[in-house]
């Protein structure tokens, strides 16, 4: 047997392992083995999973964040002199919106808000005491 | 688009049938023929060879495995056509560097008998190829069936090129003695 002649018969091996030895060019319908993948690209895809996890987690958290909202104030920022007002929210951790809890704390959050504590209204219609 | 609907296409007689296929393989058949021949418009017309084998062979045939299918009449077409091309053993691309190293497996004549023990040596490289680990069969696989320089195994495996070359050594060894035993060198 010549070298020619094994060279050929090397034709006849396997389809399995034709397919293994460079299956990171051969892609068969779409899909990519990342085992083949150099550690660059593995590392570079892993990242981009993490990042997009992270920003879907974000995401989440911030839709939550909103469900916990029972309402809004305005104040100047006490950073920057003369600057705008800015708004701000108020959340409550005692469950979220259309929970019994959330409706309480709301409730609470407005009638203080509202309410005089410093009893000023009452003021104008009591007569001080001479 | 899936293998599946390319060899239909073949068996539909469908025109586009070429055009996909030369769209999803187009390179990785062209990197057999480039191994074996370095010349572009030689493995440019190996390519083309293919898909014209391709068509006249779908139907009948409806391979399990499109890729290894048409990298296989790749890598025949061009050896046919380096053979053609190169009447001396000596020549272009890795094919007389392939050449070489086989040689130590093999010892060099031909004899009539063994004419007609090709389906057993193709089961003894399979069971050989199938002993080995499988890394070593990779770098096997990538050096003699597709022809990838020395440099490429070593950058596909991120090995050093010493340690590429010691291991086909060894396997080539190997590879002696087996054939050695089943009467085939």
């Amino acid at each position: 047997m010549t070298s020619m002649e094994l060279l050929n018969r090397l034709a006849l091996v396997k389809e399995e392992y034709v397919l293994e030895a460079h299956a990171d060019d051969i892609v068969q319908d779409k899909v990519v083995s990342f085992k083949r993948m150099s550690l660059k690209r593995r590392m570079i895809l892993v990242a981009l999973v993490a990042v997009m996890l992270m920003l879907v987690g974000c995401a989440v958290v911030w839709m939550k964040l909103q469900e916990l909202k029972i309402g809004e104030y305005t104040h100047q920022n006490p950073y920057i002199q003369n600057g705008s007002e800015v708004t701000g929210y108020v959340i409550s951790g005692q469950g979220f919106e259309g929970s019994k809890n959330y409706q309480a704390v709301k409730e609470w959050n407005d009638f203080y808000d509202n309410c005089d504590i410093e009893a000023a209204l009452a003021d104008e219609y009591i007569a001080p005491i001479e | 688009m899936e293998d599946k609907t390319i060899i239909d296409l073949y068996w539909k007689r469908s025109e586009n049938a070429i055009a996909e296929t030369s769209h999803k393989y187009g390179g990785y058949c062209f990197c057999i023929a480039n191994n074996i021949l370095s010349n572009k418009e030689d493995s440019e017309e190996s390519v083309n060879d293919t898909w014209l084998a391709a068509w006249n062979s779908m139907p009948p045939k409806r391979p399990d495995i499109l890729a290894v299918f048409l990298g296989k009449i790749t890598r025949y077409i061009s050896l046919d056509r380096w053979r053609k091309r190169t009447a001396a053993k000596r020549g272009g691309g890795e094919v007389p560097l392939v050449l070489d190293e086989l040689e130590e497996c093999v010892a060099g004549k031909e004899t009539v008998e063994l004419q007609y023990l090709n389906q057993e040596l193709s089961e003894v490289i399979n069971h050989f190829l199938k002993e080995l680990p499988e890394t070593e069969r990779n770098v096997f696989m990538c050096r003699y069936w597709y022809m990838d320089s020395i440099e490429d195994i070593s950058k596909r495996f991120q090995f050093s090129e010493s340690k590429v070359t010691s291991m086909l050594f060894r396997i080539r060894g190997r590879l002696k003695n087996v054939l050695e035993k089943e009467g085939f060198a």
